[in-house]
């Protein structure tokens, strides 16, 4: 173990928010090291690049079944929900959709308006100047004016509508609910050297395009510039302690299996809300025996999904299919408390388009659309480029039982334990989803939709993870204060999932970025006086 | 077809026959598609299998004592794997790219045309006054 010269600020994990924070930080010219496990990616070997793009296992989203060099194992088998991540330079984002819609003021109120959960000790006022920022370093597409949101501009046109939003659209005027053109994480434009999108339909395995923004070609290439350094092919395994009770530094296993120590003056996690976690519980110490900054002994805790119920119509005239990003129009007309639906808080519906033929042939197999022998051809054409719909992305609420803990058998590959999930659907969500599902099936009906078929929750679904180290002003129910410092160690900052209070019901990357932002600029607004 | 496998331990003259006409059972050939049993389908097939091996070993196996249809019916997990690769090398190639409307091309690097949609459809949606919870 070799103990080079301690750096300023030392950030665990390359993903959205590792990098979001790295360059908030950049500007105050700290010596930065960011410690990523996985590698750089290289866009040309994406999928889309391939006539195999629908086989392409390597670029799964279970971490199980890819199984590469940079993932680590995840027990999620008491889980009706399976974890879906990435590890590498860009994280999740990677994968990730790149549906990007802001949290609403509401969210940050739920136990005020509904009674439930807890309140953030923050609210959208404060995100808000940082929503912009990261919008604008993003390049979110969208269209001003959604009444369902306060307002904000995004920097870039919308996606297209195509058939699919078009049809869909049509479903819900026809009804009198909302609908809008979905704010994206994808360039509709070239944009701060990013190529326009030119709908590869394949933003779930990467974007040979680079159109979709992934922070290994957004914030990255800039915090370089600005002098932050991220090594790759470093595994942490724990945060270690000085004896005065602050964060020393990290403990990895560099890419040719050799343990190495970094010191730091200051710790940032974003690792996610799972690997986060995982690493503080494994870094107990005489001083800190149940795990890193835990004397709440709610990290790990309060595990948050969101639920995902899975709608599609099978219509007679074409729709979009394998063309475009997956992402198009969303709703929100469900997101907020209504008592006569039967559960608190509320769902937005984002709009997917179609499929390729691999993926169109299994869901109609699946549904049993499509048989093999005879009337294989007359069912797949029934279903290929006529299937579109939603999925509906329910407010998961915090529940202690919920958790992320250390598994006792199960290692990755460097022998650190892997994270075990335990996780219930509550019976709040699982109303939602069904009444997620009544909706859209109204919906698709005005649409024209000839069948409707349906399933909740998406048992791969658990792409978004949150609330496993909360945020909050009293040291005893939450994990980080209300500018992502640990309560219990003062150089030890959290900036990923694992501080949302509660969930909201959209998909939670662009306030994740957004708050990395303000705690970089918490932190910059207290340099001289950090651990106090 | 024995030059199809002779890289190839994986099936012998037997097997192969097996394996067209499972395939061709599951996706027979119709218009200008071609059955699954393709020769140069199952050639990709082959090749892709590699870590399917087991899988596809036991579908054959299982297609020795039962007839095709059956093992088609009995939806076993190893069959599902199997199907599932079957999809994956039937829908990517080129006849069969062209006979459903596509051309035979990975998306990158020309990517596709979408219809811009009609954007009329959003103007009762701007007429709505904002509706998100005041807090
Ligand atoms: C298939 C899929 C679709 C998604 N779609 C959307 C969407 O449309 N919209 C949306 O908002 N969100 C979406 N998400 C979620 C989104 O990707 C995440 O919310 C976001 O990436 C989380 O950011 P993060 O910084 O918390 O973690 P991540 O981006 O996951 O980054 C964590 C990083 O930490 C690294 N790391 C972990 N442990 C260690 C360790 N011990 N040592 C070193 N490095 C470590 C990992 O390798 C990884 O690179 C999707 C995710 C997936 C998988």
């Amino acid at each position: 173990m070799v103990s080079p010269d301690p750096v300023d600020v030392l950030i665990v994990g390359a993903g959205a928010s590792g990098a979001a924070v790295a360059y908030g930080l950049a500007e105050t010219r700290m010596r930065i090291v960011c410690l990523e496990q996985g590698g750089w990616m290289n866009p040309l070997e994406y999928p889309s690049t391939g006539r195999d793009w629908e086989a392409r296992g390597d670029m799964g989203i279970s971490p199980n079944r890819r199984g590469l060099a940079a993932d680590y194992p995840v027990n999620d088998r008491n889980s009706p929900i399976s974890v879906a991540n990435f590890n590498a330079v860009g994280g999740s984002m990677i994968l990730y959709a790149g549906h990007y819609p802001r949290f609403h003021p509401s969210d940050f109120r739920v136990r005020t308006l509904d009674g439930v959960a807890d309140d953030w000790p923050i609210d959208y006022e404060t995100l808000a100047p940082f929503y912009a920022e990261n919008d604008r370093i993003m390049g979110v597409s969208g269209l001003a004016g959604d009444p369902a949101n306060p307002p904000h501009n995004p920097p870039l046109p919308p996606v297209p509508l195509g058939k699919s939003g078009s049809r869909l659209a049509q479903g819900f005027n026809d009804l009198g609910w909302h609908w809008w053109p979905s704010d994206t994480a994808i360039a509709t434009e070239e944009y701060e050297g990013r190529d326009k999108c030119i709908n590869l339909g394949a933003c779930l395995s990467g974007c040979a395009q680079g159109a979709k923004a992934s922070t290994d070609v957004t914030y990255w290439p800039m915090a370089m510039r600005a002098g932050v350094e991220v090594r790759t092919h470093c595994r942490v395994r724990e945060i270690t302690v000085r004896p005065d009770g602050m964060a020393g530094g990290a403990v990895y296993i560099d890419g040719d299996g050799n343990e190495q120590f970094q010191a730091a003056e200051v710790v940032i996690m974003a690792c996610n809300g799972v690997g986060t976690p995982r690493i503080l519980l494994n870094s107990s110490s005489s001083l800190f025996p149940d795990g890193l900054a835990n004397s709440s002994g709610l990290v790990g805790k309060n595990l948050m999904f969101h639920p995902y119920s899975l709608i599609r119509g099978i219509f007679d005239e074409p729709v979009d299919g394998y063309r475009g990003p997956g992402v198009c129009i969303w709703s929100q007309e469900f997101y907020e408390t209504d008592p006569e639906r039967g559960y608190v808080r509320g769902f937005t519906y984002e709009i997917n388009r179609g499929n390729g033929p691999v993926m169109a042939a299994q869901m109609g197999m699946s549904q049993g659309y499509v048989p093999w022998g005879d009337g294989h051809h007359a069912g797949f054409d029934s279903v290929f480029n006529r299937m579109t719909g939603m999925v509906g992305i329910c407010e998961d609420l915090p529940e202690e039982h919920n958790t992320v803990t250390l598994d006792a058998d199960l290692t990755d590959a460097d022998g650190i334990p892997a994270p075990k999930i335990d996780y219930t659907l509550s019976d709040n969500s699982r109303r939602m989803l069904d009444f997620s599902i009544d909706r859209a099936t109204e919906v698709l009906k005005a649409a024209g939709a000839r069948e409707v078929f349906s399933y909740a929750p998406i048992p791969v679904g658990g792409w978004h993870l949150m609330g496993t180290a909360r945020m909050g002003s009293d040291p005893d129910r939450s994990v980080v204060n209300e500018w992502g410092r640990c309560h219990d160690v003062k150089n030890l900052f959290i900036v990923d999932g694992s501080i949302f209070v509660t969930s909201g019901g959209v998909n939670p990357t662009r306030t994740i970025q957004a708050l990395a932002l303000y705690v970089a600029d918490a932190m910059k607004q207290r340099l001289a006086n950090l651990f106090d | 077809m024995a030059d199809l496998i002779t890289s190839d331990s994986l099936i012998d003259d037997k097997a192969l026959d097996t394996l067209t006409k499972l395939l061709n059972t599951m996706i027979p050939p119709s218009g200008d598609r071609p059955g699954a049993g393709d020769p140069e389908i199952v050639r990709d097939l082959i090749s892709a299998a590699q870590e399917l091996e087991a899988q596809v070993r036991n579908v054959l196996t299982l297609c020795e004592t039962h007839a095709l249809a059956d093992v088609i019916a009995l939806k076993t997990p190893d069959f599902s794997a199997f199907g599932a690769l079957v999809l994956q090398c039937y829908y990517r190639d080129d006849r069969v790219m062209a006979a459903i409307g596509m051309e035979p091309r990975s998306p990158h690097p020309q990517g596709y045309d979408l219809e811009a949609g009609d954007w009329s459809l959003l103007d009762p949606v701007k007429a709505r006054k904002p509706f998100y919870r005041e807090v």
